[in-house]
Protein backbone atom coordinates (compact mmCIF):
# COMPACT_ATOMS: atom_id res chain seq x y z
CA UNK A 1 0.00 0.00 0.00
CA UNK A 2 2.39 2.44 0.96
CA UNK A 3 4.94 1.65 -2.40
CA UNK A 4 1.74 1.96 -4.15
CA UNK A 5 1.33 5.34 -2.75
CA UNK A 6 4.89 6.73 -3.38
CA UNK A 7 4.56 5.20 -6.72
CA UNK A 8 1.50 7.82 -7.32
CA UNK A 9 2.75 10.13 -5.25
CA UNK A 10 6.49 10.99 -6.82
CA UNK A 11 4.95 12.28 -10.33
CA UNK A 12 2.65 14.57 -8.42
CA UNK A 13 5.27 16.29 -6.76
CA UNK A 14 7.15 16.93 -9.88
CA UNK A 15 4.11 18.24 -11.39
CA UNK A 16 3.95 20.31 -8.42
CA UNK A 17 7.61 21.34 -8.50
CA UNK A 18 6.83 22.41 -12.69
CA UNK A 19 3.74 24.34 -11.32
CA UNK A 20 5.96 26.73 -8.92
CA UNK A 21 8.22 27.00 -11.05
CA UNK A 22 6.29 28.08 -14.18
CA UNK A 23 4.82 30.13 -12.08
CA UNK A 24 7.43 32.49 -11.70
CA UNK A 25 8.61 33.28 -14.58
CA UNK A 26 5.54 35.79 -15.80
CA UNK A 27 5.79 37.56 -12.49
CA UNK A 28 7.54 40.44 -14.15
CA UNK A 29 4.66 42.76 -15.69
CA UNK A 30 2.65 45.13 -13.52
CA UNK A 31 -0.70 44.23 -13.94
CA UNK A 32 -4.04 46.50 -14.72
CA UNK A 33 -6.70 44.27 -12.82
CA UNK A 34 -7.35 45.83 -9.58
CA UNK A 35 -7.98 42.69 -7.49
CA UNK A 36 -4.47 40.67 -8.92
CA UNK A 37 -3.04 43.96 -7.93
CA UNK A 38 -3.55 44.44 -4.33
CA UNK A 39 -2.79 40.81 -4.16
CA UNK A 40 0.50 40.78 -5.90
CA UNK A 41 1.18 44.43 -4.64
CA UNK A 42 4.04 43.05 -2.18
CA UNK A 43 5.75 40.44 -5.15
CA UNK A 44 5.33 42.40 -8.25
CA UNK A 45 8.70 43.90 -9.46
CA UNK A 46 8.38 46.68 -11.92
CA UNK A 47 8.00 45.07 -15.32
CA UNK A 48 9.97 46.54 -18.47
CA UNK A 49 6.50 47.37 -20.79
CA UNK A 50 3.09 47.23 -18.89
CA UNK A 51 1.82 48.60 -22.49
CA UNK A 52 2.40 45.07 -22.94
CA UNK A 53 -0.37 43.47 -20.47
CA UNK A 54 -2.79 46.39 -20.85
CA UNK A 55 -2.87 46.09 -25.25
CA UNK A 56 -3.19 42.39 -24.07
CA UNK A 57 -6.52 42.70 -21.50
CA UNK A 58 -9.18 42.33 -24.08
CA UNK A 59 -7.41 39.39 -25.95
CA UNK A 60 -7.15 37.01 -22.80
CA UNK A 61 -6.20 33.84 -24.02
CA UNK A 62 -6.02 30.68 -22.26
CA UNK A 63 -2.57 30.82 -21.84
CA UNK A 64 -2.60 34.38 -20.43
CA UNK A 65 -5.56 33.53 -17.90
CA UNK A 66 -3.73 30.65 -16.77
CA UNK A 67 -0.56 32.36 -15.53
CA UNK A 68 -2.58 35.57 -14.58
CA UNK A 69 -4.60 32.95 -11.92
CA UNK A 70 -1.20 31.77 -10.76
CA UNK A 71 0.46 35.29 -10.39
CA UNK A 72 -2.51 36.09 -8.56
CA UNK A 73 -2.43 33.52 -6.00
CA UNK A 74 1.12 33.83 -5.32
CA UNK A 75 1.30 36.47 -2.51
CA UNK A 76 -1.26 34.44 -0.93
CA UNK A 77 1.04 31.54 -0.97
CA UNK A 78 3.18 33.40 1.61
CA UNK A 79 0.22 32.55 4.20
CA UNK A 80 -0.35 29.14 2.86
CA UNK A 81 3.54 28.13 3.32
CA UNK A 82 3.37 27.87 7.14
CA UNK A 83 0.53 25.99 7.28
CA UNK A 84 1.47 23.48 5.25
CA UNK A 85 5.59 23.37 6.74
CA UNK A 86 3.25 22.99 10.12
CA UNK A 87 0.82 20.32 9.18
CA UNK A 88 3.69 18.32 7.36
CA UNK A 89 5.96 19.14 10.28
CA UNK A 90 2.82 18.15 12.99
CA UNK A 91 1.72 14.91 11.32
CA UNK A 92 4.68 12.72 11.54
CA UNK A 93 5.43 13.74 14.82
CA UNK A 94 2.17 12.60 15.42
CA UNK A 95 3.16 9.43 14.49
CA UNK A 96 2.13 9.36 10.79
CA UNK A 97 3.98 7.80 8.22
CA UNK A 98 5.65 10.60 5.96
CA UNK A 99 3.62 8.64 3.06
CA UNK A 100 0.64 8.82 4.90
CA UNK A 101 0.81 12.65 6.01
CA UNK A 102 1.86 13.50 2.42
CA UNK A 103 -1.10 11.66 0.87
CA UNK A 104 -3.59 13.11 3.15
CA UNK A 105 -2.94 16.64 1.47
CA UNK A 106 -3.18 15.26 -1.99
CA UNK A 107 -6.33 13.52 -0.95
CA UNK A 108 -8.45 15.50 1.39
CA UNK A 109 -6.51 18.54 0.63
CA UNK A 110 -7.66 20.90 3.04
CA UNK A 111 -5.24 22.38 6.02
CA UNK A 112 -7.29 23.03 8.74
CA UNK A 113 -9.15 19.77 8.35
CA UNK A 114 -6.01 18.19 8.24
CA UNK A 115 -4.72 19.09 11.57
CA UNK A 116 -8.05 17.79 12.85
CA UNK A 117 -7.47 14.73 11.87
CA UNK A 118 -4.43 14.33 12.57
CA UNK A 119 -4.87 15.42 15.90
CA UNK A 120 -7.99 12.72 16.20
CA UNK A 121 -5.91 10.26 14.36
CA UNK A 122 -3.27 10.93 17.71
CA UNK A 123 -5.98 10.13 20.23
CA UNK A 124 -7.05 6.81 19.12
CA UNK A 125 -10.57 8.03 17.72
CA UNK A 126 -12.79 5.80 15.88
CA UNK A 127 -11.82 6.24 12.38
CA UNK A 128 -16.16 7.42 11.39
CA UNK A 129 -15.92 10.30 13.76
CA UNK A 130 -12.40 11.22 12.47
CA UNK A 131 -14.30 11.40 8.92
CA UNK A 132 -17.04 13.27 10.09
CA UNK A 133 -14.62 15.88 11.75
CA UNK A 134 -12.92 15.97 8.50
CA UNK A 135 -16.29 17.03 6.73
CA UNK A 136 -17.44 19.22 9.55
CA UNK A 137 -14.62 21.44 8.93
CA UNK A 138 -14.53 21.11 5.39
CA UNK A 139 -18.31 22.65 5.15
CA UNK A 140 -17.85 25.70 4.24
CA UNK A 141 -16.65 25.23 1.04
CA UNK A 142 -19.70 24.35 -0.06
CA UNK A 143 -20.08 28.33 0.30
CA UNK A 144 -17.71 28.50 -2.41
CA UNK A 145 -19.04 25.60 -4.49
CA UNK A 146 -22.57 27.49 -4.83
CA UNK A 147 -20.65 30.99 -5.92
CA UNK A 148 -18.43 29.69 -7.75
CA UNK A 149 -21.42 27.60 -9.90
CA UNK A 150 -23.24 30.16 -12.29
CA UNK A 151 -19.45 31.29 -13.77
CA UNK A 152 -18.66 27.58 -14.87
CA UNK A 153 -21.45 25.70 -15.45
CA UNK A 154 -21.17 26.29 -19.18
CA UNK A 155 -17.95 23.76 -19.00
CA UNK A 156 -18.15 20.26 -19.25
CA UNK A 157 -18.54 17.87 -16.74
CA UNK A 158 -14.67 16.90 -16.73
CA UNK A 159 -13.42 20.80 -16.38
CA UNK A 160 -16.22 21.12 -13.59
CA UNK A 161 -14.31 18.26 -11.47
CA UNK A 162 -11.08 19.43 -11.81
CA UNK A 163 -12.18 22.57 -10.72
CA UNK A 164 -13.78 21.47 -8.38
CA UNK A 165 -10.82 19.62 -6.27
CA UNK A 166 -9.23 22.63 -5.07
CA UNK A 167 -12.03 25.02 -4.87
CA UNK A 168 -10.36 25.88 -1.06
CA UNK A 169 -10.35 29.12 0.90
CA UNK A 170 -7.27 30.63 -1.01
CA UNK A 171 -8.47 29.49 -4.77
CA UNK A 172 -11.74 31.02 -4.26
CA UNK A 173 -10.83 34.28 -2.96
CA UNK A 174 -8.66 34.85 -6.08
CA UNK A 175 -11.07 33.57 -8.33
CA UNK A 176 -14.21 35.08 -7.60
CA UNK A 177 -12.52 38.83 -8.26
CA UNK A 178 -11.50 37.91 -11.68
CA UNK A 179 -14.70 36.82 -12.03
CA UNK A 180 -16.60 39.74 -10.99
CA UNK A 181 -14.56 42.18 -13.05
CA UNK A 182 -16.60 43.53 -16.60
CA UNK A 183 -15.86 42.21 -19.67
CA UNK A 184 -15.03 39.11 -21.71
CA UNK A 185 -15.25 35.87 -19.32
CA UNK A 186 -15.19 33.19 -21.58
CA UNK A 187 -11.92 31.95 -20.68
CA UNK A 188 -11.60 32.62 -16.82
CA UNK A 189 -11.61 29.38 -15.96
CA UNK A 190 -8.35 29.01 -16.66
CA UNK A 191 -7.73 31.77 -14.77
CA UNK A 192 -9.31 29.57 -11.77
CA UNK A 193 -7.29 26.67 -12.85
CA UNK A 194 -3.83 28.77 -12.87
CA UNK A 195 -4.41 30.09 -9.05
CA UNK A 196 -5.98 26.47 -7.97
CA UNK A 197 -2.30 24.64 -9.71
CA UNK A 198 -0.48 27.19 -7.66
CA UNK A 199 -2.12 27.03 -4.47
CA UNK A 200 -2.05 22.56 -4.63
CA UNK A 201 1.65 23.14 -5.77
CA UNK A 202 2.53 25.22 -2.96
CA UNK A 203 0.17 22.84 -0.27
CA UNK A 204 2.39 20.04 -1.61
CA UNK A 205 5.66 21.39 -1.62
CA UNK A 206 5.52 22.77 1.59
CA UNK A 207 3.81 19.53 2.92
CA UNK A 208 6.53 17.99 2.16
CA UNK A 209 9.07 20.06 3.46
CA UNK A 210 7.40 19.95 6.45
CA UNK A 211 7.19 15.98 6.75
CA UNK A 212 11.02 15.81 6.19
CA UNK A 213 11.78 18.73 8.67
CA UNK A 214 9.26 17.13 11.16
CA UNK A 215 11.45 13.59 11.19
CA UNK A 216 14.19 15.72 11.89
CA UNK A 217 12.82 18.03 15.14
CA UNK A 218 13.21 16.26 18.43
CA UNK A 219 10.17 15.79 20.54
CA UNK A 220 11.23 18.43 23.17
CA UNK A 221 10.33 20.83 20.94
CA UNK A 222 6.45 20.78 21.72
CA UNK A 223 5.98 20.53 17.67
CA UNK A 224 2.55 19.91 18.77
CA UNK A 225 1.53 23.43 19.86
CA UNK A 226 1.87 24.04 16.29
CA UNK A 227 -1.68 22.84 16.11
CA UNK A 228 -3.30 25.70 18.81
CA UNK A 229 -0.89 28.59 17.32
CA UNK A 230 -2.30 27.47 13.34
CA UNK A 231 -5.82 27.57 14.26
CA UNK A 232 -5.18 30.64 16.36
CA UNK A 233 -3.67 32.03 13.21
CA UNK A 234 -6.74 31.06 11.23
CA UNK A 235 -9.51 32.18 13.94
CA UNK A 236 -8.67 35.03 15.64
CA UNK A 237 -8.59 37.61 12.38
CA UNK A 238 -12.09 36.46 11.80
CA UNK A 239 -13.16 37.30 15.83
CA UNK A 240 -13.67 41.06 14.90
CA UNK A 241 -17.37 39.62 13.46
CA UNK A 242 -19.85 39.53 16.52
CA UNK A 243 -21.70 36.35 15.35
CA UNK A 244 -18.04 34.48 14.89
CA UNK A 245 -17.34 35.87 18.54
CA UNK A 246 -20.04 34.38 20.11
CA UNK A 247 -19.67 31.01 18.23
CA UNK A 248 -16.35 30.40 19.35
CA UNK A 249 -16.61 31.63 22.36
CA UNK A 250 -19.45 29.49 23.49
CA UNK A 251 -17.98 26.52 21.32
CA UNK A 252 -14.39 27.29 23.09
CA UNK A 253 -16.34 26.96 26.65
CA UNK A 254 -18.28 23.84 25.65
CA UNK A 255 -15.24 22.15 24.31
CA UNK A 256 -13.12 22.78 27.59
CA UNK A 257 -15.82 21.13 29.60
CA UNK A 258 -16.93 18.22 27.72
CA UNK A 259 -13.00 17.68 26.66
CA UNK A 260 -13.19 13.46 28.23
CA UNK A 261 -16.06 13.04 26.50
CA UNK A 262 -15.72 9.76 24.59
CA UNK A 263 -15.61 9.25 21.14
CA UNK A 264 -14.74 13.37 20.24
CA UNK A 265 -18.47 13.83 21.09
CA UNK A 266 -17.63 16.81 23.23
CA UNK A 267 -16.17 18.39 19.59
CA UNK A 268 -19.44 18.18 17.92
CA UNK A 269 -21.54 19.21 21.00
CA UNK A 270 -19.42 22.06 20.92
CA UNK A 271 -19.60 22.54 17.72
CA UNK A 272 -23.25 22.91 17.92
CA UNK A 273 -23.09 25.06 20.77
CA UNK A 274 -21.12 27.18 19.14
CA UNK A 275 -22.68 27.63 15.61
CA UNK A 276 -26.37 27.87 17.78
CA UNK A 277 -24.86 30.97 19.75
CA UNK A 278 -23.49 32.53 16.66
CA UNK A 279 -26.69 32.03 14.78
CA UNK A 280 -28.53 33.59 17.75
CA UNK A 281 -25.96 36.63 17.28
CA UNK A 282 -26.52 36.77 13.34
CA UNK A 283 -30.51 37.04 13.68
CA UNK A 284 -30.43 39.62 16.70
CA UNK A 285 -27.87 41.82 14.02
CA UNK A 286 -30.44 41.21 11.82
CA UNK A 287 -33.35 42.39 13.52
CA UNK A 288 -31.34 45.44 15.38
CA UNK A 289 -30.63 46.39 11.69
CA UNK A 290 -34.42 46.51 11.04
CA UNK A 291 -35.32 48.31 14.03
CA UNK A 292 -33.16 50.71 13.26
CA UNK B 1 -10.18 1.45 10.29
CA UNK B 2 -7.07 1.94 9.21
CA UNK B 3 -5.73 5.64 8.28
CA UNK B 4 -6.05 5.21 4.77
CA UNK B 5 -9.37 4.26 4.62
CA UNK B 6 -10.18 7.19 6.92
CA UNK B 7 -8.61 9.67 4.63
CA UNK B 8 -10.41 7.90 1.37
CA UNK B 9 -13.47 8.05 3.05
CA UNK B 10 -13.21 11.81 4.00
CA UNK B 11 -11.38 13.13 0.89
CA UNK B 12 -14.32 11.67 -0.72
CA UNK B 13 -16.78 13.15 1.51
CA UNK B 14 -14.58 16.84 1.24
CA UNK B 15 -14.68 16.44 -2.41
CA UNK B 16 -18.38 15.97 -2.58
CA UNK B 17 -18.56 19.08 -0.46
CA UNK B 18 -16.66 20.96 -3.21
CA UNK B 19 -18.57 19.53 -6.13
CA UNK B 20 -22.13 20.12 -4.60
CA UNK B 21 -23.33 23.23 -6.30
CA UNK B 22 -20.52 22.67 -8.92
CA UNK B 23 -21.20 19.47 -10.27
CA UNK B 24 -24.21 17.63 -8.57
CA UNK B 25 -26.76 19.66 -7.94
CA UNK B 26 -28.45 21.80 -10.09
CA UNK B 27 -27.27 24.96 -8.62
CA UNK B 28 -29.78 27.63 -6.84
CA UNK B 29 -29.50 30.39 -4.38
CA UNK B 30 -28.08 29.17 -0.98
CA UNK B 31 -30.74 29.56 1.88
CA UNK B 32 -29.69 32.87 3.87
CA UNK B 33 -29.88 30.83 7.28
CA UNK B 34 -27.46 28.01 5.36
CA UNK B 35 -24.87 30.46 4.59
CA UNK B 36 -24.69 31.98 7.56
CA UNK B 37 -24.41 28.64 9.65
CA UNK B 38 -22.04 27.34 6.96
CA UNK B 39 -19.37 30.47 7.62
CA UNK B 40 -19.92 29.52 11.44
CA UNK B 41 -18.63 26.16 11.27
CA UNK B 42 -15.16 26.91 11.53
CA UNK B 43 -14.69 29.25 13.73
CA UNK B 44 -16.59 27.27 16.50
CA UNK B 45 -14.85 23.60 15.74
CA UNK B 46 -11.86 25.47 15.89
CA UNK B 47 -12.11 27.26 18.58
CA UNK B 48 -13.50 24.13 20.41
CA UNK B 49 -9.96 22.39 19.71
CA UNK B 50 -8.11 25.22 20.19
CA UNK B 51 -8.92 26.15 24.11
CA UNK B 52 -8.71 22.58 25.37
CA UNK B 53 -5.75 22.13 23.25
CA UNK B 54 -3.62 24.79 25.67
CA UNK B 55 -5.31 24.08 28.77
CA UNK B 56 -4.89 20.23 28.98
CA UNK B 57 -1.25 19.58 29.25
CA UNK B 58 0.83 16.63 29.70
CA UNK B 59 0.83 13.07 29.65
CA UNK B 60 -1.36 12.01 30.56
CA UNK B 61 -3.10 15.32 29.86
CA UNK B 62 -4.28 17.00 32.64
CA UNK B 63 -6.69 20.60 33.15
CA UNK B 64 -4.13 23.18 34.14
CA UNK B 65 -5.77 27.09 33.62
CA UNK B 66 -2.75 28.34 35.48
CA UNK B 67 0.39 30.46 34.52
CA UNK B 68 2.41 27.41 35.25
CA UNK B 69 1.13 25.99 31.67
CA UNK B 70 3.56 27.68 29.89
CA UNK B 71 1.18 26.82 26.89
CA UNK B 72 -1.66 29.25 28.33
CA UNK B 73 0.23 32.39 28.16
CA UNK B 74 2.11 31.32 24.85
CA UNK B 75 -1.31 31.22 23.44
CA UNK B 76 -2.38 34.45 24.50
CA UNK B 77 0.81 36.54 22.97
CA UNK B 78 -0.09 34.17 19.91
CA UNK B 79 -3.35 35.29 19.95
CA UNK B 80 -2.13 39.13 20.60
CA UNK B 81 -0.15 38.77 17.10
CA UNK B 82 -2.80 37.44 15.06
CA UNK B 83 -5.36 39.67 16.19
CA UNK B 84 -2.73 42.99 15.48
CA UNK B 85 -0.93 41.12 12.45
CA UNK B 86 -3.31 38.49 10.60
CA UNK B 87 0.07 36.72 9.72
CA UNK B 88 0.90 33.75 9.89
CA UNK B 89 4.44 33.27 10.22
CA UNK B 90 4.34 35.90 12.64
CA UNK B 91 1.67 33.96 14.85
CA UNK B 92 3.25 30.02 14.55
CA UNK B 93 7.06 32.16 15.06
CA UNK B 94 6.10 34.28 18.15
CA UNK B 95 3.64 31.88 19.46
CA UNK B 96 6.88 28.99 19.69
CA UNK B 97 9.14 31.25 20.60
CA UNK B 98 7.07 32.30 23.58
CA UNK B 99 6.48 28.57 24.59
CA UNK B 100 9.85 27.74 24.32
CA UNK B 101 11.54 30.96 25.86
CA UNK B 102 8.83 30.20 28.90
CA UNK B 103 9.67 26.49 29.07
CA UNK B 104 13.57 27.42 29.39
CA UNK B 105 12.71 30.01 31.97
CA UNK B 106 10.93 27.68 34.43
Amino acid sequence: MRRAMTFVMVPMLLAAACGGGGGHAPVGGSQGRQGAKRYAAGLDTPGPSPRRYTSRVPHATRRSEFLAGVRAELPLLLGVAPFGMAYGAYAVESGLSKAAAQAMSVIVLGGASQFVAVRLVEAATPGAIVVLAIALVNMRHMLYSASVAPYIEHLGLRWRLLLGYVLTDEAYVVAVQRYREPGEASLRHWYLLGAEAALWSCWQVTTAGGVFLGAAVPDGWSLDFALPLTFIAIVVPALRERPALAAALVAAIVGTAAFRWPYSTGLFTAAAAGLAAGMMFDRAAVRARGAA
Amino acid sequence: MSIWLVMLAAGALTYGIRLSFVALVHHGALPAALRDGLRLVTPAVLAAIIVPAVLFTGDPSRFDATLGNERLPAAVVAAAVAWLTRNVWATIGIGMGALWALEAVT
